[in-house]
C-alpha cells in the first residue's frame, strides 16, 4: 500500500530514455467538498434514484448534497433528517429511505415534499443492544432474496456487555413484514456490506479477536465466519446454526471446516498494514468505464489508511476469491463509505472518530475523479492450476514481463485465534518458474513452484513497464487462494 | 538405538510414558523458568545457562568463587531470622525432611537424601525446634477468608502477573512454571499477606518480586492461595475473624432515586477503610460512581438512635438491611435523618453513596434520639468488617519450642552448612567446602553425580542441568573475563524471568495460552494485543532514557500502561544493577542526550499536531492527566521523561517497525507529511516540534479538542423547532428517543418498553457521548425538574383490575408492545406509535405553557377491539389524593385526565405504592393527561 514515486527510477527506463514519474494523482484526482462548518462524520452514503447524493452522519443527521457535482466549492449540505442513532447505511427501496440505526432498521419518508423527512418507521428491531459503543449496525443492502440485509457488530469488552442476542450476525429482513431471518453468524466488526452486480452480498470485517486479518467475505445462508460471539444466539437462530461448535483458538482457518462444515473462508484477506488496517465501505464499479479501466471491479475503503483499495474476484470451485491491489491513498481522513455519483466520480465519506488514522482532518467528503489517463496497472488476476494469469491495463514490455526475475512472492495464511489480530502464519517464499507473455502483451501467464490452497499469495513485481517504459503504478498484489482451480477455464 | 521387536514396542512406549508422568508429577528438579526460555543448542548456550545455575542454586555459597569471577552471580537463600513467625512447625519438618516432595521445583537441596530415617527424623526435629524458635511459633491469622476475597484473589493472581511465573492455578499444574508448594500447610493469611506485600524483606534476591499490591489485594491473593484452609476442619472450630474498619465496594454506576441492586452488579474495585469517607484505597473516577460501605456497627447501649447522612449526591444508610436514612436523588449537599431503636450488640451496617456529577461530598452523623442537633460523626472504632471465615493451616498441632532442642538444632544448622546459604547473624557456617575452581566435577559421588554421597546436598538436578553446570565449571578460567553487555542482559532476563512477560530479540514473552487467557486490559477496552501484553524489550536501551529505566525498575511513577492488568513488578533496584548498567550499551543509547532545540514556536506547532485539528493523537492518548477522547492510551505528557528523542522520531516515522500489530497509525507514510505547509512539510521537523511540545510535560497547554470533566461538549438545543433524537439514556435504556421542545420542556420515550419515561425542564441534553467517538455512555438530562414516569409499559392488558402491572426486564422487551415509529407533524412535534396485541396506540407529548414553567400534556389515540382488558397506567406514587373530578395529587405532582368517553380511574395499592389505572373503553378512544410538577 505504499505509494511509490519513481524518480530517475529503473535502469531499464533509463535505457529507453524516459525517466518516468508515476503518481496515483496523475490518474485519479481528489476534490474536496466544503464541510468545515458541519460535523460531517460520514457513516452512510447513497446515490438516490433522482441523482441526488444523500449522506448520513455518525452524529445522526441525514443530508442531501446540493450541487454535488462539478465545482466542489459550490457543494452544500441540506438537512433532510436528524436524530438517527448512528445511521451506517442508506438504501432507497419502494419509495422509502431505509437505514440501519442502533436500535432498529428504519424507513424514512418525506411525505409532504418539503425537503424534510416526516415519517420514521420501525421495520425491525429484533436484535438486542446492551448499550456498548461497538454495537453498530450496517446496511441495509438488497439481498438475492429480495429482502434487506443488515450486518451487526458484536459488543466490545466484558460485562455488563456481551450477552446481547443477534450481535455479530448478518440478517435478512422482509421490508413489508419486518420479519428477520438469520443469514450468517460469526461476524466481528462488519463495517461494510454491499450487493454485487450478480446479486450476492459481500461484507468487510475488521481485524481483532478471532479475526487475525481483515477480510472480505461472501454472505450466504447458513455460513459461519469465525467469531464465536454470535453463537450465544445460535439456539434462537435454529438450524444449521444450533449445530455450530465453539471454535478452538489456534486452529488454522483453512482447517476450520473440520470443526464446522459451514465455516466460510474469506474471499480476500487484507494483510495487516500492507493493505490497510480497517476496511470499511465497498462499492462495485458500475460506471462502465466512466471511472477508468476497472469496470465491474470492486473498490474497498480503509478507515485507518485513508485509502481505497481495488479488489478483483473470481469464482473457483464455488468459492468467490481474488486479490486486493493498492489503488489510491492520501485522502484527508479515514474513510467509512464510498459511493459512485451520477457523474461516475467516487464520493468518499470520512470520519476518524474513535480511532486514529491517517490524514489531516477528522471528517469530510471528497470525490475521486478519473483524469481520463489510463494508469499502467495489473488489471486483473486469475488463478490457474499451476500459477496465475495477470492481465494489464496496457500492453507490457514483453522482455520485462517475460523475465521471471521480475517476480517474487511469498504465501502465508491465518489462524482463528482469540488474540487480537495475528501474524501471517506458515510463511514460505514461492518462485515464478516461467512467465509467458501473450502475443498482444496484455497478459502474462505465471507458473509458480508451489501453490498453497488456503493461503494468501503475495506478489512483488519489479521492473515491469508498459511499452512506453512507464512502470507499474502499484507493484504489489495479494491473492487469497482458497481453492486452486483444477482445470483451466477460459 | 537398537531395533525393538514390534511386540515390545507398546510396552516400551508405555514405560516411557509412565516415567514422564512420574517425573512431571513429582517434578523434583529445581525449576528456574527463565533459564528454560533460553536457547540450548550449543555448548556456549550450556555455559551461559550453567553460569546462571551456579548462582541460582547457591553453589557459590559453599564453594567460594573468586572475587573477580564477575560472571557468577549469587542469589541468596531466604532470610530465616524470623522464619518461625511465618512458617508452621509442621511444614518446616516436612520440608527439611524432603524438600522436593514437599515443594516440587524448589532450589533447596535435600540434605538427608542418604541418611537413615531415624537419624534424619531426629536431626529434623532439632532443626524444626531451632527454626521455630526464630520468632515462632506462628500466630493464628487475624484475617480470614470470604467468598469475595477468594474470588478477587483468584482474579488478581491470574491477572496482575503472578500467573506469568507460577502458572495458572485453576487447571492442571504445568511443570514449566515455578510451583508454589503446599502453602496451605505452610503459613497463614496474615503471614503470606505481609510476604506478598514485601517479599524482599525475607527474600532479598528479588527473584520473587513485589507486584505493588495493596494490603487488601495481598490479603485476597493470600486467601486464594491458602483456600484449602477454608475447608480445614480445624478452621470450623476457630473463633471468627474480624478486623476494624469497613469494607468498601466501588461501582461505576450512578444511582438516582432507587438504590442500585447490588446483587446484579460487579464492583469495579473493592477494599477496606477505617472510616466512612470518599477517600478510598483505589483509583476512582469523580463522577457517575457509587460507593458501598459494609460491615458491623457495635452498639454499647440499647436506645433509640438518630442517624443522618449529608451528601452530594444521594446516599442511603441501612442497619440490619432496613433503610434508616433515605437521602436519595441527585442533589447538592443535603441532610436527611432517620430513627430506630437498636439493641446493644453488633448490627449489620451499610452505607451507599453515589455521585452523578459535579462536586461530591459525604458525611454521616448519629446521636441518641433524645439528643439535639445533627449529632456527631460515628466513631470509627465501633465499626468492624468481617474478616471472613477463619483460616487455619492444615494439620495444625500445638507446638512448644523446646529450648534445649533448639540449641542443638542451631549447632546442626551451622554444622550441616544450612548456614552457608541461609545467613543468620549468630549462626555462621562452621566450615566451607572447596572453592569453585578446585572442584572435581567428575567425582563419582559429588553434587553433580547421580550417586551423591551422604552429607552433600542433593538438588535432584536434571541431566540437562548437570550438563549445563559441568559446561560452566569446565570454563572456570572465563569466570573472571569481561562479558558483553548483551550477554549480561540475557542472563539477567533469564535469572529474573523477565521472559515470562517480555520478549527480547526473539526470546521470551508469554506463551500463547497464557497470553490469551491471563493477560488482559482493564475493562477489556479496545486496545488490541498491545493493551494486554507487556512491551518488547528489544532495543529497550535505545528507547528508554537511562533515568526512566532506573525509575521503572524501582517505582511506579513511569508505569504508564494503566490499562494493562499485568503490573511491572519491583525486583529490587539493587538486584537489577547488571541490567541498568548494561542495557544502554547493549542497545546503543549513544543518541540519548541529543535533544532537539526547544523553541516556543515549535511547541506551539507541536500542540496543533497533537490536537483534533492536527493528527488527533488525543483520540487514543491521555495527556497531562486528561482523558483521551476515545481509547485511554499512554499519557503523552510522560513521553519526555520516558523515551529518547531519537527513538521517538523513528517510532513516529513507522510504528510498525517496532510492533507489527500496533494500532498507532503511521502518520507520515513513506516520510510524507499530511500537513505539507507546516515546517515545509518536513516530517522530522514536525516530529521535533511535537517533541518540543511534549517536553513541557504537565505544564503543557492542553491541545485543541480535549474535553474536560464537566464540559458540555455537544449540547443540543432546540430553538425554532422541536428536535427528536435517539440515543442511550440512564433509566430509559438504549432505545431512548428524546424530544426537546423550544418551550424548554423535554421528554424521553423508551422504545424498548413503550412508555414515556422522563420529562424535564430547561436544557435538553449533551450528546458528547457520541462526540467522544465511543458511545457507550448512558446520558442524563442536562436540565432540571426531572419527572420520572412509572416503570413498565404505559399500557397493558390485565385479566382484571387487580392483576399486577407487568414488570419489564431485558428478556421481556415486547411486554409493552411493538414500536412502530413516529411521525412529525406540521409543527415538527412527534407522535409515537406502537402496537400492543390488536391495539394501536399513539402518544403525542407536548408542552403547555404555564406561569412557573411548561407542563406536560400527553395525548393518546387508541384503536382496538374493545374487550375490557386494556389499561393505561396514569400515575404511580407513594400517595394519591383525589382532587375532584379526574384530577389527582400524586406525591408532588398534579395529574389531570380527560377523554373522549368518560374516564373511570381506579386507584389501587401495590407493594406500598399507589397506582392510578384507567380502563380503555370503546373501539377508538382518545385520552389526554396533563402532568404538572
Amino acid at each position: 500500500m505504499h505509494l511509490k514515486t519513481y524518480t530517475a527510477l529503473l535502469l531499464a527506463s533509463l535505457t529507453v530514455g524516459s525517466a518516468a514519474t508515476v503518481d496515483e494523482s496523475d490518474y485519479y484526482r481528489i476534490d474536496t467538498l466544503p464541510t468545515e462548518d458541519l460535523k460531517m462524520e460520514v457513516g452512510a452514503m447513497m446515490l438516490r434514484q433522482d441523482g441526488r447524493m444523500m449522506v448520513g452522519t455518525r452524529t445522526g443527521e441525514i443530508y442531501i448534497i446540493e450541487n454535488a457535482y462539478g465545482d466542489p466549492s459550490k457543494a452544500s449540505f441540506k438537512l433532510w433528517a436528524r436524530g438517527i442513532a448512528q445511521p451506517l447505511g442508506l438504501l432507497e427501496h419502494g419509495g422509502w429511505v431505509y437505514t440501519a440505526q442502533r436500535g432498529e432498521l428504519s424507513r424514512l419518508k418525506d411525505v409532504d415534499g418539503d425537503g424534510q423527512c416526516d415519517i420514521f418507521e420501525n421495520v425491525c428491531d429484533d436484535w438486542e443492544i446492551s448499550g456498548n459503543y461497538h454495537e453498530y449496525n450496517f446496511g441495509p443492502r438488497l439481498g438475492p432474496n429480495g429482502e434487506l440485509w443488515v450486518t451487526t457488530n458484536k459488543p466490545f469488552g466484558g460485562e455488563p456487555y456481551g450477552r446481547a442476542d443477534w450481535r455479530g450476525w448478518a440478517v435478512s429482513i422482509n421490508p413489508e413484514t419486518g420479519k428477520m431471518t438469520p443469514i450468517s453468524a460469526g461476524l466481528r466488526s462488519p463495517a461494510g456490506v454491499e450487493d454485487s452486480p450478480w446479486g450476492d452480498v459481500f461484507y468487510t470485517d475488521n481485524q481483532g479477536e478471532w479475526c487475525n486479518a481483515s477480510k472480505l467475505s461472501h454472505l450466504e445462508l447458513g455460513d459461519y465466519h469465525g467469531h464465536p460471539h454470535g453463537l450465544i444466539t445460535k439456539d434462537k437462530a435454529g438450524a444449521p446454526f444450533n449445530e455450530f461448535p465453539q471454535p478452538v483458538s489456534g486452529t488454522w482457518m483453512k482447517d476450520m471446516h473440520l470443526q464446522n462444515p459451514n465455516f466460510k473462508m474469506p474471499a480476500v484477506w487484507f494483510p495487516y498494514d500492507k493493505m490497510g488496517k480497517s476496511p470499511s465501505g465497498l462499492k462495485w464499479d458500475k460506471t462502465d468505464g466512466g471511472f477508468g479501466p476497472f469496470a465491474e471491479q470492486l473498490f474497498v475503503a480503509d478507515q485507518h489508511h485513508a485509502s481505497v483499495m481495488r479488489v478483483v474476484l473470481e469464482e473457483v470451485d464455488g468459492h468467490w476469491q481474488g486479490a486486493c491491489i493498492p489503488f489510491r491513498e492520501k485522502f484527508q481522513c479515514g474513510i467509512i463509505r464510498i459511493c459512485f455519483g451520477k457523474d461516475d466520480s467516487l464520493f468518499i465519506g470520512q470520519s476518524n472518530a474513535g480511532w486514529g488514522g491517517r490524514g489531516n482532518k477528522n471528517w469530510g467528503v471528497q470525490r475521486l475523479h478519473w483524469t481520463g489517463k489510463t494508469p499502467f496497472e495489473v488489471h486483473s488476476i486469475k488463478a490457474r492450476p499451476d500459477g496465475f494469469q495477470l492481465t494489464f491495463t496496457q500492453a507490457v514490455d514483453p522482455a520485462k514481463a517475460g523475465d521471471i526475475a521480475n517476480y517474487s512472492g511469498e504465501s502465508y495464511t491465518y489462524k482463528l485465534e482469540s488474540r487480537y489480530g495475528g501474524p501471517e502464519g506458515d510463511k514460505k517464499k514461492f518462485t515464478v518458474t516461467s512467465a509467458q507473455v501473450a502475443a498482444d502483451g496484455m497478459s502474462v501467464i505465471l507458473q509458480i513452484d508451489e501453490l498453497r490452497a488456503g493461503y494468501v499469495h503475495e506478489f512483488k513485481f519489479q521492473n515491469l513497464s508498459n511499452q512506453d517504459g512507464t512502470p507499474l503504478l502499484h507493484e504489489e498484489l495479494y491473492y487469497t487462494l482458497v481453492n486452486i482451480p483444477k482445470n483451466l477455464t477460459l | 538405538m537398537p531395533k525393538i521387536p514390534d511386540a515390545f514396542s507398546g510396552l516400551w512406549i508405555a514405560g516411557i510414558t509412565s516415567t514422564i508422568l512420574c517425573s512431571s508429577l513429582l517434578n523434583a528438579a529445581p525449576v528456574i523458568p527463565g533459564v528454560d526460555r533460553l536457547p540450548s543448542s550449543s555448548h556456549a548456550d550450556d555455559v551461559l545457562a550453567g553460569e546462571i545455575l551456579l548462582g541460582e542454586l547457591n553453589c557459590t555459597q559453599c564453594h567460594d568463587a573468586d572475587a573477580a569471577a564477575t560472571r557468577i552471580w549469587t542469589k541468596t537463600a531466604p532470610d530465616l531470622a524470623k522464619v518461625g513467625s511465618r512458617v508452621t512447625p509442621h511444614y518446616l519438618r516436612k520440608f527439611i525432611t524432603n524438600p522436593h516432595a514437599t515443594k516440587s521445583g524448589t532450589t533447596m537441596p535435600n540434605i538427608f537424601h542418604a541418611s537413615e530415617a531415624g537419624a534424619r527424623d531426629g536431626a529434623v526435629d532439632y532443626l524444626t525446634h531451632f527454626l521455630t524458635s526464630l520468632g515462632g511459633p506462628i500466630a493464628p491469622s487475624e484475617a480470614g477468608g470470604t467468598d469475595k476475597a477468594l474470588a478477587w484473589g483468584k482474579e488478581l493472581f491470574h491477572s496482575v502477573g503472578c500467573v506469568a511465573c507460577h502458572g495458572p492455578q485453576d487447571g492442571p499444574k504445568n511443570p514449566e512454571f515455578k510451583p508454589l508448594g503446599d502453602l496451605a500447610t505452610k503459613t497463614t493469611v496474615d503471614a503470606l499477606t505481609s510476604f506478598l506485600k514485601n517479599p524482599h524483606e525475607t527474600r532479598a534476591s528479588g527473584r520473587m518480586p513485589s507486584l505493588w499490591l495493596s494490603d487488601d489485594e495481598a490479603r485476597a491473593i493470600s486467601v486464594f492461595l491458602l483456600r484449602d484452609q477454608l475447608d480445614n476442619p480445624q478452621s470450623k472450630e476457630a473463633p471468627p475473624a474480624a478486623q476494624p474498619g469497613l469494607n468498601v465496594e466501588y461501582y461505576e454506576v450512578a444511582g438516582s432515586n432507587k438504590m442500585p441492586d447490588f446483587s446484579s452488579l460487579k464492583p469495579v474495585n473493592q477494599g477496606a477503610v477505617e472510616r466512612i469517607s470518599l477517600e478510598v484505597p483505589f483509583k476512582r473516577r469523580n463522577n457517575n460512581y457509587t460507593l458501598r460501605f459494609t460491615g458491623q456497627i457495635r452498639i454499647d447501649a440499647t436506645d433509640d438512635y438518630t442517624f443522618a447522612t449529608q451528601s452530594d449526591d444521594g446516599s442511603w444508610l441501612l442497619i440490619d438491611d432496613q433503610i434508616v436514612v433515605d437521602n436519595s436523588g441527585i442533589h447538592g449537599m443535603q441532610m436527611r435523618r432517620g430513627d430506630l431503636n437498636l439493641k446493644a450488640g453488633s448490627h449489620k451496617f451499610e452505607l451507599v453513596y453515589f455521585n452523578a456529577g459535579a462536586g461530591g461530598d459525604l458525611r454521616v452523623f448519629w446521636r441518641k434520639k433524645s439528643g439535639r442537633g445533627r449529632g456527631s460523626v460515628i466513631p470509627s472504632n465501633i465499626f468492624t468488617r468481617s474478616g471472613g471465615n477463619p483460616m487455619v493451616p492444615l494439620n495444625t498441632a500445638p507446638f512448644t519450642v523446646d529450648s534445649g532442642k533448639a540449641r542443638v538444632g542451631k549447632r546442626m544448622f551451622q554444622a550441616m552448612r544450612c548456614a552457608s546459604c541461609h545467613d543468620l547473624e549468630d549462626a555462621r557456617p562452621l566450615s566451607l567446602s572447596k572453592p569453585l575452581v578446585a572442584l572435581n566435577i567428575d567425582s563419582p559421588d559429588g553434587c553433580l553425580s547421580t550417586n551423591i554421597k551422604k552429607g552433600l546436598p542433593d538438588y535432584q538436578l536434571t541431566a540437562t542441568q548437570r550438563r549445563q553446570l559441568i559446561a560452566a565449571l569446565r570454563n572456570t578460567d572465563t569466570f573472571t573475563q569481561k562479558e558483553t553487555p548483551q550477554r549480561q542482559i540475557t542472563k539477567t532476563l533469564a535469572t529474573f524471568n523477565c521472559y515470562a512477560c517480555h520478549e527480547r530479540d526473539g526470546i521470551g514473552g508469554p506463551n500463547d495460552e497464557i497470553a490469551a487467557n491471563y493477560f488482559a486490559t482493564v475493562g477489556d477496552i479496545d486496545l488490541g494485543e498491545e493493551g494486554k501484553i507487556p512491551p518488547t524489550l528489544s532495543k529497550v536501551g535505545a528507547k528508554l532514557k537511562t533515568s526512566a529505566i532506573h525509575s521503572i525498575l524501582s517505582s511506579q511513577k513511569l508505569h504508564v500502561r494503566h490499562y494493562m492488568k499485568t503490573r511491572m513488578p519491583n525486583f529490587g533496584r539493587e538486584n537489577l544493577k547488571a541490567f541498568t548498567d548494561h542495557i544502554g550499551a547493549a542497545d546503543d543509547h549513544s543518541q540519548e542526550d541529543i535533544n532537539p532545540t526547544f523553541t516556543e514556536a515549535d511547541a506551539k506547532i507541536g500542540r496543533k499536531f497533537i490536537g483534533t485539528t492536527g493528527l488527533a493523537c488525543i483520540t487514543c492518548h491521555q495527556i497531562a492527566g486528561q482523558d483521551a477522547l476515545a481509547i485511554q492510551g499512554i499519557d503523552l505528557a510522560t513521553v519526555f521523561d520516558r523515551v529518547n528523542p531519537s527513538w521517538f522520531e523513528a517510532f513516529l516515522l513507522n510504528p510498525a517497525n517496532f510492533n507489527r500489530d500496533t494500532r498507532m497509525p503511521q502518520f507520515w507514510p513513506d516520510g510524507e507529511s499530511p500537513f505539507e505547509t507546516i515546517l515545509e512539510g518536513d516530517a522530522k521537523k514536525q516530529i521535533s516540534a511535537i517533541w518540543s511540545y511534549l517536553s513541557l510535560k504537565n505544564s503543557l497547554q492542553l491541545p485543541e479538542g480535549i474535553t474536560l470533566p464537566g464540559d458540555v461538549a455537544m449540547e443540543i438545543t432546540p430553538t425554532a423547532q422541536p428536535i427528536v433524537h435517539r440515543t442511550f439514556m440512564e433509566d430509559v435504556g438504549p432505545r431512548a428517543i428524546l424530544t426537546g421542545f423550544p418551550e424548554k420542556l423535554s421528554t424521553a420515550f423508551d422504545a424498548n418498553v413503550m412508555r414515556l419515561a422522563k420529562a424535564w425542564r430547561g436544557r435538553f441534553f449533551d450528546h458528547s457521548g457520541v462526540e467522544s467517538g465511543r458511545t457507550d455512555r448512558f446520558l442524563t438530562p442536562l436540565g432540571q425538574d426531572v419527572f420520572d414516569l412509572p416503570a413498565g409499559p404505559a399500557f397493558a392488558r390485565l385479566v382484571n383490575n387487580q392483576s399486577p402491572w407487568p414488570s419489564v426486564d431485558k428478556s421481556s422487551r415486547d411486554t409493552g408492545g411493538k414500536f412502530l415509529g413516529y411521525q412529525l407533524g406540521d409543527d415538527r412535534r412527534p407522535t409515537f406509535r406502537y402496537r400492543l396485541g390488536n391495539a394501536i396506540i399513539e402518544e403525542k407529548p407536548e408542552p403547555i405553557l404555564r406561569p412557573g414553567g411548561a407542563i406536560l400534556k400527553r395525548s393518546f389515540g387508541i384503536t382496538h377491539n374493545t374487550d375490557g382488558t386494556l389499561y393505561f397506567l396514569a400515575a404511580q406514587g407513594k400517595t394519591v389524593r383525589e382532587q375532584g373530578g379526574t384530577s389527582f395529587q400524586v406525591d408532588d405532582a398534579i395529574i389531570h385526565l380527560s377523554g373522549s368517553s368518560p374516564i373511570r380511574p381506579i386507584i389501587r395499592t401495590v407493594d406500598g405504592q399507589q397506582q392510578i389505572l384507567v380502563p380503555i373503553e370503546g373501539k377508538t378512544a382518545s385520552l389526554t393527561q396533563t402532568i404538572e410538577w
